[in-house]
């Protein structure tokens, strides 16, 4: 699986894939990012895999500590929380990701008013911090029509989505 | 409330897992060792999770080790007290 | 109005009123009169903003018909240094102040709300010091108003005396899920009534002629929540007779109606509830521990969480703590948000590995032992929070007494009592208090089953607390601080068990806030005591000594017998009781027939007077099992014995291949009772396909169709969990249950790391190698 070619510049991007594409490439990201300097990560989906990163700084021969403690990772729980998280200025060139930004807006104990104006301020803390930095933001395949997705994509500066890759016919051993 | 790092149990069956191509090239009889060096792994998650290390597998390893020696230790004790009572 | 009236009574119900302000209802130390009061009770919460937004809302609130009184004030935020600017809105009443913010929050949803959702039993109890069945001195004018209230009493006291409430109970004669009820029983004062529904005006003139004759301060009803108080209802409007359920008549019954909601990805359903007015409702399959601690336990969360008796009866102990919670804050004058507004700070990466941890879960040793001692902390989680001043607004701060929580690289200050240790440490004390008094209490006095309620009660809301200090939605709770408490548990733990093998003993086993320890030539609790001293000197948290086991067997996984499992034990103490953990006794879905013979295998081992003596138990044991089995291929053992209740996890379209509960609930759906994921199906293994019968179908299934061999099997099984400590090999095992073996085979081998080595019963060759064990199953 290639390592997908993101840019390193200032702008808001977003990632659509499913789980195991969007682990590893978000790690991968986070482990490039890493050998050069600090990232921060937003998990909101309570999911960021530390273990993993780790084989994978490994594989790049870093100094595990060193690039562990390059990494910055704060956790949101509830959307409240994402937006109050987000909300924080990021510090000036620092790449952020942001990991299943939707996971704590499937919370259907506040309401889908409550949650879109959540979103918006979300969104537009996202959009502000991507004038000084690179901010990925990874997410779960949506259905298209979903009013999250809309937004989301309205703000974004460029998508990538994973295509998969249609089966390969094995060749039976004899 | 958190529990984003993955527990360590979920962890030792990760890391035995991924070790399933090389246990499957094993012959049989060798299958069953290897199975002997996991379980003893297995029998110090408690410490593993406290070492809290970044890279677990090598906590993992280190442990088969100290069962391995431990066996050692009890073996040359058995080895001991039999010649003291051939000796006899 | 002049005159002013004193009253000595315990306080039974309050509950907000839209004219008067709050309704107080008491019981007169006289123990005949009751009394309806009320007080005026004006209502504030708070909003914070931008000045733009404060002054928009100032406007508008400026301009409602019956506008509020409203103030510039500054008010502490937990979290905040300094107090912060909030506009102070203050209603007239309680059920005004909720209306009002029901359309704040609607219009003005950006601003920060405080104080917003506060229910009026906890705003009172922070004024006045009041909580339900407190002993109060009221003085009252003529018509019941209340001008002053004094609390004569202490939620803290650990014999307290109940005052003597009258309960009427109503229970209906079947679970109206399974079927219509047929009659209404009735108890009250040593009486009993049957009334049929079949002649409802005849049980509703009788039943209201009760309720007007003993006025009882409380209904307690089986099924009251989800369907006596609704049929109740429909037989008043068909028959047009009222029934006085609550005192205050006119307010009829508070219905809240079911609800789902979402929790940690699964759905959780909560039922309708039907409270009363000025006379408690409580409905026992809707309270919350109702089986653990009974009524003795709801007056006492009532007690400790000042919240009215039918809401301590009904909410879960999360809601309790953070009750308790909220009550402190409002006593402190600092500002109790509507939505948790906390995130978690930015660690590296490096610390959230070491941070994101639970307690420490060791493998214990397996094998049978002698002379074990279980060694354990009290309250551990809560205890550590209180001592070390644990609290969200206490940590990560950097004072100059805070302390430094090493692995964590996170301070807490030690000069401000932290919220949330100031609401436990009372909780904690009276915790302590009463188990020593009931270590020293006999089972046969009075006191006994109120105390272990209250106990237990207790125990409800220490366990949870701790959870919820990192609850994602608790209003005063931050992850950081779970965590501090977490690390200090471990390192608790680590200096335990340090401590043990220093004095010479070998632990065992431990278990996040236990450990279990041996020393060979201790067996007395003068022997272990220096070892709780020594606990408490180098951690600061004190411990209990549970128990010393006899024996006790720790076991391992069933799969792998190599691998050790942390909670499957089985101990027989010194004093004749048992500990059992994780073994099918314990397991919600075993059978009532393998528990029973699994627990009668137990009562067998326990005539051994040590554990040198178990083995010479298993000639016994062998009959029995025999004997059981015998029964059970006769077809003797009842049908509701053999009943199993498993959980389904999913719906059943979402299963690839249905589990047996599945099919016993695609049993049930086909007659349109439906189950949703998380609720337990019950049926029987039946011979041939599907191989289940559900229970709670229309018809039973015919005794012939049971799956004795499966039924034998579960049997083995459960055996073998418990023989395998003491070395019966499970070949062995199926010798004697499935063949006709005499008891004469050699049982097997012990595990090398049993310390207590129980002699074999001697060499007898037997062809037995020869033997393919995989002959022996249950099937004939």
């Amino acid at each position: 699986m290639e390592l997908i070619n993101l840019p390193h510049s200032p702008s808001l991007q977003l990632l659509i894939a499913p789980s195991d594409f969007q682990r590893k490439a978000s790690l991968q990201f986070i482990a490039e990012l890493a050998q050069t300097g600090p990232v921060r990560v937003l998990d909101g989906g309570n999911r960021f895999d530390v273990l993993t990163l780790n084989r994978e700084l490994r594989r790049r021969d870093l100094l595990l500590y060193t690039a562990l403690e390059r990494i910055q990772v704060a956790r949101a729980f509830t959307c409240y929380q994402m937006a109050t998280l987000l909300e924080e200025p990021a510090p000036q060139g620092i790449p952020t990701l942001v990991l299943n930004l939707l996971s704590t807006f499937q919370d259907e104990n506040a309401s889908l008013t409550e949650r879109l104006r959540l979103l918006d301020i979300c969104l537009h803390a996202l959009v502000k911090n991507a004038r000084h930095t690179p901010v990925l933001v990874v997410l779960h395949p949506q259905p298209a029509e979903e009013p999250f997705l809309v937004r989301i994509r309205e703000s974004v500066d460029r998508v990538w989505v994973f295509e998969p890759h249609s089966p390969v016919t094995q060749l039976a051993l004899l | 409330m958190g529990r984003t790092v993955t527990s360590i149990t979920q962890t030792f069956l990760k890391e035995r897992a991924a070790f399933a191509r090389f246990r499957r090239a094993l012959r049989s009889s060798d299958q069953q060792v290897l199975d002997d060096l996991f379980a003893s792994a297995q029998k110090h998650l408690a410490a593993a999770s406290y070492a809290s290390h970044a890279l677990p597998f090598e906590t993992f390893l280190l442990a088969m080790l100290l069962e391995e020696h431990k066996e050692v230790v009890r073996l040359r004790q058995e080895i001991t007290e039999l010649r003291h009572a051939l000796q006899q | 109005m002049p005159s002013s009236n004193e009253i000595h009574g315990w306080l039974l119900d309050i509950y907000p009123d839209p004219v008067q302000g709050v309704v107080l209802w008491f019981l007169d130390e006289d123990e005949v009169r009751r009394h309806r009061l009320h007080q005026s009770f004006p209502t504030s919460f708070y909003a914070h903003g931008t000045s733009g937004e404060l002054r928009s809302l100032w406007r508008h609130l400026k301009a409602l018909p019956e506008p509020p009184r409203l103030s510039r004030v500054e008010k502490q935020d937990l979290f905040v240094e300094k107090p912060l600017p909030v506009l102070e809105i203050m209603t007239k009443t309680p059920p005004a102040q909720e209306r009002l913010f029901n359309q704040l929050k609607r219009s003005f949803p950006s601003l920060v709300y405080y104080n917003a959702d506060i229910s009026v039993d906890l705003r009172y109890a922070a004024q006045t010091g009041v909580f339900p069945l407190a002993r109060c001195r009221v003085l009252t004018t003529n018509d019941g108003e209340i001008e002053n209230l004094e609390t004569l009493d202490s939620p803290w006291i650990v014999d307290s005396h109940e005052p003597p409430l009258l309960v009427m109970a109503l229970v209906p004669d079947s679970n109206p899920d399974h079927k219509e009820p047929t009659n209404l029983k009735v108890h009250i004062k040593g009486k009993h009534y049957s009334f049929p529904f079949q002649d409802e005006r005849g049980l509703l003139v009788k039943l209201q002629a009760l309720l007007r004759r003993y006025d009882p301060d409380l209904l307690l009803t089986v099924w009251g929540d989800n369907w006596l108080i609704d049929k109740l209802h429909q037989l008043m409007d068909e028959h047009h007779i009222t029934l006085s359920l609550s005192r205050e008549e006119s307010r009829g019954v508070e219905r809240r109606e079911e609800r789902f909601y979402h929790s940690y990805g699964g759905v959780i359903y909560r039922g309708p509830q039907a409270r009363l007015f000025g006379r408690i409702h409580i409905s026992t399959e809707n309270t919350v521990m109702y089986h653990d601690y009974g009524l003795e336990g709801v007056y006492e969360m009532a007690r400790v969480t000042s919240l009215r008796i039918q809401t301590a009866a009904r909410v879960s102990p999360g809601t309790g703590i953070s009750s308790m919670q909220i009550l402190t804050a409002l006593r402190q004058g600092v500002l109790v948000p509507w939505h948790k507004q906390q995130v978690e700070w930015s660690k590296s990466a490096y610390n959230l590995l070491q941070s994101d941890r639970g307690g420490l879960v060791y493998q214990p040793t397996v094998g049978l032992h002698a002379n074990v001692a279980e060694i354990d902390f009290i309250s551990m989680y809560p205890s550590i929070m209180e001592h070390f001043n644990i609290s969200p607004e206490t940590i990560g701060k950097n004072t100059q007494n805070s302390t430094f929580v090493p692995e964590l690289e996170l301070n807490i200050d030690q000069d401000h009592r932290g919220l949330v240790p100031d609401t436990l440490q009372p909780l904690l004390e009276k915790r302590i208090r009463l188990k020593q008094e009931l270590a020293g209490m006999d089972p046969r006095d009075v006191r006994w089953n109120p105390f272990q309620a209250r106990s237990s009660a207790h125990k409800w809301l220490l366990v949870t607390c701790f959870g919820y200090l990192g609850y994602k939605n608790a209003r005063f709770g931050r992850i950081e601080a779970h965590e501090a408490v977490t690390a200090y548990g471990r390192e608790a733990l680590l200096r335990a068990k340090e401590a043990a093998e220093e004095l010479g003993f070998q632990v065992l086993h431990m278990y996040v806030d236990g450990l279990w320890v041996q020393k060979d030539g201790a067996s007395q609790i003068a022997d272990f005591q220096p070892l709780l001293e020594e606990i408490l000197d180098r951690t600061g948290l004190p411990t209990s000594l549970d128990g010393i086991y006899r024996w006790i067997a720790f076991l391992s996984s069933r799969p792998d017998p190599r691998v050790p499992v942390a909670n499957r034990y089985f101990g027989l103490f010194q004093n004749g009781t048992w500990k059992v953990r994780g073994i099918e006794l314990r397991r919600d879905d075993t059978s009532k027939w393998v528990k029973k013979v699994q627990k009668e295998l137990l009562d067998l081992l326990a005539d051994a007077s040590d554990a040198g003596e178990l083995v010479d138990q298993l000639p016994r044991v062998h009959a029995l099992l025999q004997a059981r089995l015998s029964a059970l291929r006769q077809r003797k053992i009842p049908l509701v014995e053999l009943l199993i209740s498993q959980k389904i996890s999913r719906s059943l379209e979402e299963y690839k291949v249905p589990s047996p509960a599945a099919r016993a609930a695609a049993q049930l759906a086909a007659i349109g009772k439906n189950l949703i994921p998380g609720q337990r199906v019950r049926f029987l293994l039946t011979r041939g396909k599907p191989g289940v019968f559900a229970w709670d179908l229309e018809e039973r299934p015919d005794p012939k169709t049971i799956d004795i061999d499966r039924y034998a099997e579960l049997l083995c099984r459960a055996a073998y969990t418990i023989l395998q400590p003491l070395g019966v090999e499970e070949r062995t095992l199926r010798w004697w249950m499935f063949t006709n073996a005499g008891y004469g085979a050699p049982p097997g081998f012990l595990p090398d790391s049993c310390s207590q080595k129980t002699p074999l019963l001697g060499d007898i060759s037997w062809k037995m190698d020869q033997m393919d064990p995989a002959h022996f199953t249950a099937h004939r």
